[in-house]
């Protein structure tokens, strides 16, 4: 697997996973909710490190002369951090079955709920904002994996 | 009238109906919300405490008035569905009308 693949599959799986975290009353429940949340943290964590290189580098630009995308990326994409850290961290404050479960005092205050949720809301805009801006990566993801599919079926290299 | 000045109006009435577009779709978000915040099916996350004579006072359920009511009530895999795909419309609204704006000023 190439490393543009590995990202391009850990990103369908972190979107995935974000999806299942955004619908806890319908799909997951709310138990399977908080382990879905914690292997989330592992896929986050790897997605961040896996974007170091963009991350180290654009930090350098925007002390030169960034173009406006840049800058414009950078805020969306630090937004997306602080956001998706914000609501780890109150779903651990609010945990209901896996910390009290390790013997841990949570809190049932409803104010850390709210801010649980409405993170977990206000995500879903800064999501699609996210995949707008990188959108034409995406399609050129999605291009290359359909030519490897295509080269694969008439028996071509694949490069794996 | 020139091409410069052509452009230029074109431009600023694209840039308004994407306005429009964005007021409109702002606006009906928090309505979402509110009414899939409680996906589970289980209503109002608020219940009126009043004494008699008192004007109600609105409070959220705690933790175990939630994790009760979350108990009875069972989603089928059409609300799973029906919840997964209401929020992959507003993750699509918000590429969409990103990838607009980006286009217009970026
Ligand atoms: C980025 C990651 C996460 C997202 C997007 C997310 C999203 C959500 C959403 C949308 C709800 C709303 C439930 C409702 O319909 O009322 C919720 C509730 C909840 N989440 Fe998360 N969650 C995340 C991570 C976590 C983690 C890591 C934990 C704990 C280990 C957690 C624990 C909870 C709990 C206990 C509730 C129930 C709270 C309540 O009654 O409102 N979440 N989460």
């Amino acid at each position: 697997m190439t490393r543009h693949a590995i990202v391009a599959t850990l990103d369908v799986v972190l979107l995935i996973a974000f999806l299942a975290l955004e619908t806890p009353g319908a799909s997951t429940g709310f138990k399977f909710h908080e382990w879905v949340g914690i292997a989330f943290v592992g896929f986050f964590v790897v997605h961040v490190a896996l974007s170091w290189s963009w991350i180290s580098g654009t930090i350098g630009r925007l002390r030169q002369d960034a173009v406006p995308r840049i800058r414009v990326n950078f805020v969306l994409n630090a937004a997306l951090f602080v956001m998706a850290l914000v609501a780890i961290v109150s779903g651990f404050l609010v945990s209901d079955y896996l910390l009290p479960s390790a013997h841990l005092t949570t809190s049932d205050d409803p104010r850390w709920r709210n801010v649980h949720n409405m993170t977990a809301s206000f995500l879903l805009a800064v999501v699609g904002l996210h995949i707008a801006l990188n959108w034409n990566w995406i399609k050129g993801a999605f291009r290359r994996y359909m030519t490897r599919q295509s080269s694969r079926d008439i028996g071509g290299e694949s490069d794996s | 009238m020139s091409a410069a000045v052509i452009d230029r109006a074109e431009r600023s009435r694209r840039r308004f109906r994407l306005l429009e577009l964005t007021v409109v779709v702002l606006a009906l978000f928090p309505f979402s919300i509110f009414a899939l915040r409680s996906s589970d099916g289980s209503g109002p996350r608020l219940v009126s405490t009043g004494r008699p004579g008192r004007a109600p006072v609105r409070r959220e359920l705690t933790r175990t008035e939630l994790r009760d009511r979350r108990a009875r009530t069972q989603p089928t895999l059409a609300d799973a569905l029906l919840d997964v795909s209401i929020q992959l419309v507003w993750i699509g609204l918000a590429a969409w009308l990103g990838r607009r704006w980006f286009a217009l000023r970026l």
